[in-house]
């Protein structure tokens, strides 16, 4: 029997991320902020953990539980270490190694590397959020989402690369304003892993 | 209701402290919290948990003390190779290939310098 395709419903998703990034910006902006210092004074090697506490925020608000999250559940994400922060070392050296692979190419090597690593973060995009949300580890966590954005991968990709732009924009403020603007790709993933996983 | 084990949090603390000063001092004091952590967590997992504290404390400080490791031996190498290198190229210098053994010695002195 044929498996049915998951729809990425662009435009629900990504207002609905944003919707969600508009009503808790100070929690999720401080979270990130506090993120993304432990993640670069550790030389990453805590960015797994706090990605993980981020998405444990990010969930709880979807999900309006009660009591509402604060900034410390960022914390909660060590619950998850060993999974999240294998998942961010393996697919970070993967991602890391095919690209300086490929700008060995002469003329295409660059845009090739940028191609492969969009197309390794869109395999995985749910990866995290499986660790988090279903307690999986990190490899049949990893196969999942591989097997669900394998079913439509170009509109997958095409959200990732759309995540990935609104998330990064605020590199262009001397890369500070990436603290305020990178929340907005993980509510919008957010966003469609509940859609979607609710689902199943 | 669990609660955080104190020597986790401290593990995590002490872990963070020795990747930032890429140092033994925080980082064997990681690496003792984090074992203690961990086996206490085990023995009572009812009440305890940070578990995954105690890990990123061992991790962050196996790791720092294995790059001041690293960091001491390649000191003492390069303390040591040094002062010979500089001599070898000074007797060098009245070969045909001055001008290449004159390069050397200030690429190697420059080194010795900036290695202090």
């Amino acid at each position: 029997m044929e498996e049915s395709k998951p729809i990425v419903k662009f435009g629900e998703w990504i207002q609905g991320g944003l919707t969600l990034y508009k009503d808790n910006f100070v929690v999720l902006v401080i979270a990130n902020l506090i993120a993304v210092i432990l993640s670069a004074v550790t030389f990453g090697i805590l960015s797994g953990p706090m990605l993980a506490g981020l998405i444990i925020i990010i969930l709880a608000i979807i999900d309006k539980k009660e009591p509402k999250p604060e900034i410390g559940d960022i914390f909660k994400g060590f619950e998850y270490f060993l999974d999240a922060f294998l998942f961010v070392i393996i697919w970070g050296a993967i991602s890391i190694a095919a690209t300086l692979l490929l700008t060995l190419i002469p003329c295409a090597g660059q845009v090739l590397s940028v191609f492969v690593s969009i197309i390794i973060s869109a395999f995985i995009m749910f990866g995290l959020f499986l660790i988090v949300d279903r307690k999986m580890s990190f490899w049949p966590a990893s196969l999942a989402s591989i097997n669900l954005v394998k079913t439509n991968f170009f509109p997958f990709a095409g959200l990732m690369i759309v995540a990935m732009v609104l998330g990064y924009v605020g590199a262009l403020a001397c890369g500070i304003g990436m603290i305020i603007t990178m929340p907005i790709g993980a509510c919008i993933l957010a966003v469609a892993y509940r859609d979607l996983f609710s689902q199943q | 209701m669990k609660t955080n084990c104190p020597l986790a949090v401290w593990s995590l603390i002490l872990g963070i402290l020795s990747v930032i000063t890429c140092g033994p001092f925080t980082g064997i004091p990681a690496i003792i919290c984090g074992h203690l952590a961990r086996s206490k967590i085990k023995m009572e997992p009812e009440t305890l948990t940070g578990d995954g504290m105690a890990l990123a404390g061992l991790i962050m400080g196996y790791f720092s003390v294995v790059a001041f490791i690293i960091f001491f031996i390649l000191g003492i190498i390069l303390a040591i190779t040094i002062p010979s290198m500089i001599k070898m190229f000074q007797n060098l210098q009245n070969n045909p290939a001055q001008p290449v053994c004159d390069i050397m010695l200030n690429v190697v002195q420059q080194i010795g310098c900036f290695c202090g």
